[in-house]
């Protein structure tokens, strides 16, 4: 017991699950003292577990990539937490999920209600989110020794899956992407995921199928990164974000009805 | 590199944390529990009272026909007739509301064939105010803040204390 307990202290992850933890319970108090609104205390605790969830998702996502490109040695000890980012990731999400639908909405019969983009960006949701659990329950030691490291790395790149849906999401129904620096900062991210990621699948995939010289395989990278940084940039035009449209509503209308 | 991707993710956070207002949606359903209509209230979702909010309602069908009427009411049974815009779906309404207090939003829809009422309690508790308005206690929030305060400290001290053995375990 006393040995189990020593290791715990000793595992950086325990750290992260623990304050995780502290800081969702932080945050519910917090803003339940206050803010003495209920709709609006249920608003802002999704919004900020929802704000959690991605940054932890992406920190988890980012930190591979990271270490193909400047050498796993040098964040050995991040490669490590990841796994406990992740689940991190996956409680903030289940609070974000948890508080919107019993808290916001008021339950599951509320949903028929909702505008047809949001029950779409919500279905959107769910998929990432169980993508998310499914990585979760799967993320023990025991399970990938069962698996064999390979197999789990395989079935642990559905996260990327996850990824695209949970971006959708948050441009369908998210609140804060309806401003132009919030905006800004998720597309340097997403490029910057993107460069990264492309940066290691096009050197992989020519060291193993296409085996180009450097200039060919810099043209390659670069052309692709262009393309998927046009495919984000993009996102808009393809896919509507509901606040837009009341901000260009606002912004259009100047003189409405008064008092 | 550790501090420069600690740096970057803050920095990622500050931008989010510091846009000025959000938007939000108050799923509102109508007296019948027939139709349901999407509520944003700028600003915030959290109006000041003495200055102007401005009101939505996503009704979620075409109001090309149909008459529109929002009414608001203050705790005392006051109720105020407030002007309202349409533009498709969207009705659009500015309000001032007066002072602080628990005011009964009422946005009623009525077409040829059906009326459909929707009913929304809305706080008020920031700007102007004649009263104090009763300010509902949490002792358990208060007492939950401070354990995960005392927590996160002590859970602080044990990492630094370890931070050798972490080190040195928390690797492949």
């Amino acid at each position: 017991m006393q040995i189990m307990i020593q290791n715990l202290l000793n595992n950086s992850r325990f750290y992260i699950l623990a304050a995780s933890f502290l800081l969702s319970v932080a945050v519910i108090s917090f803003f339940r003292l206050q803010i003495p609104s209920d709709q609006l205390y249920f608003i802002r605790t999704e919004q900020v577990f929802g704000l959690l969830g991605v940054l932890f998702w992406y920190t988890a996502l980012v930190i591979s990539p990271i270490g193909y490109v400047i050498g796993k040695h040098r964040i050995k000890k991040l490669e490590f937490a990841r796994r406990a980012i992740g689940v991190s990731a996956f409680y903030f999400v289940l609070l974000h999920g948890s508080i919107a639908l019993w808290g916001q909405l008021g339950g599951l019969s509320e949903l028929q209600y909702l505008p047809t983009l949001f029950k779409w960006s919500l279905l959107g949701g769910t998929i990432a989110f169980s993508i998310l659990l499914f990585m979760t329950l799967t993320s023990f030691d025991k399970v990938v020794a069962f698996m064999t490291y390979r197999k789990w790395k395989w079935l642990h790149r559905l996260v990327y899956v996850g990824g695209v849906l949970a971006v959708l999401h948050i441009w369908t129904v998210g609140t804060h992407l309806a401003y132009t620096n919030v905006q800004i900062a998720a597309f340097v991210a997403l490029v910057t995921l993107s460069g990264l990621e492309l940066y290691r699948t096009t050197k992989l995939l020519n060291e193993k199928y296409f085996h180009l010289d450097k200039t060919e395989i810099v043209t390659l990278y670069v052309t692709s990164w262009v393309l998927v940084s046009a495919l984000i940039l993009l996102t808009p035009t393809f896919v509507q974000n509901y606040h837009s449209r009341h901000n260009d509503h606002s912004n259009t209308t100047s003189g409405g009805g008064h008092q | 590199m550790k501090k420069i991707i600690i740096g970057i993710l803050m920095v990622a956070c500050g931008v989010l944390i510091s846009s000025q207002s959000t938007f939000a949606h108050v799923l509102v359903t109508d007296e019948t529990k027939t139709k349901g209509a999407i509520l944003h209230i700028i600003p915030d979702d959290d109006p000041v009272a003495g200055e102007e909010a401005t009101l939505y309602f996503d009704t979620q069908e075409q109001l090309s026909d149909a008459k529109v009427e929002l009414t608001i009411e203050n705790a005392f049974g006051d109720a105020t007739k407030v002007e309202t815009s349409k533009d498709g779906s969207l009705v659009t309404a500015k309000y001032t509301f007066p002072v602080q207090g628990v005011y009964s939003v009422a946005f009623t829809l009525v077409s040829d064939d059906a009326r459909y009422v929707f009913n929304q309690s809305q706080r008020v508790s920031r700007g102007l105010s004649t009263s104090t308005l009763t300010q509902p206690s949490y002792a358990w929030a208060e007492v939950l803040l401070l354990a995960s305060g005392i927590c996160f400290a002590v859970l602080i001290i044990i990492a630094t204390n370890r931070r050798k053995d972490i080190a040195k375990h928390s690797t492949f």
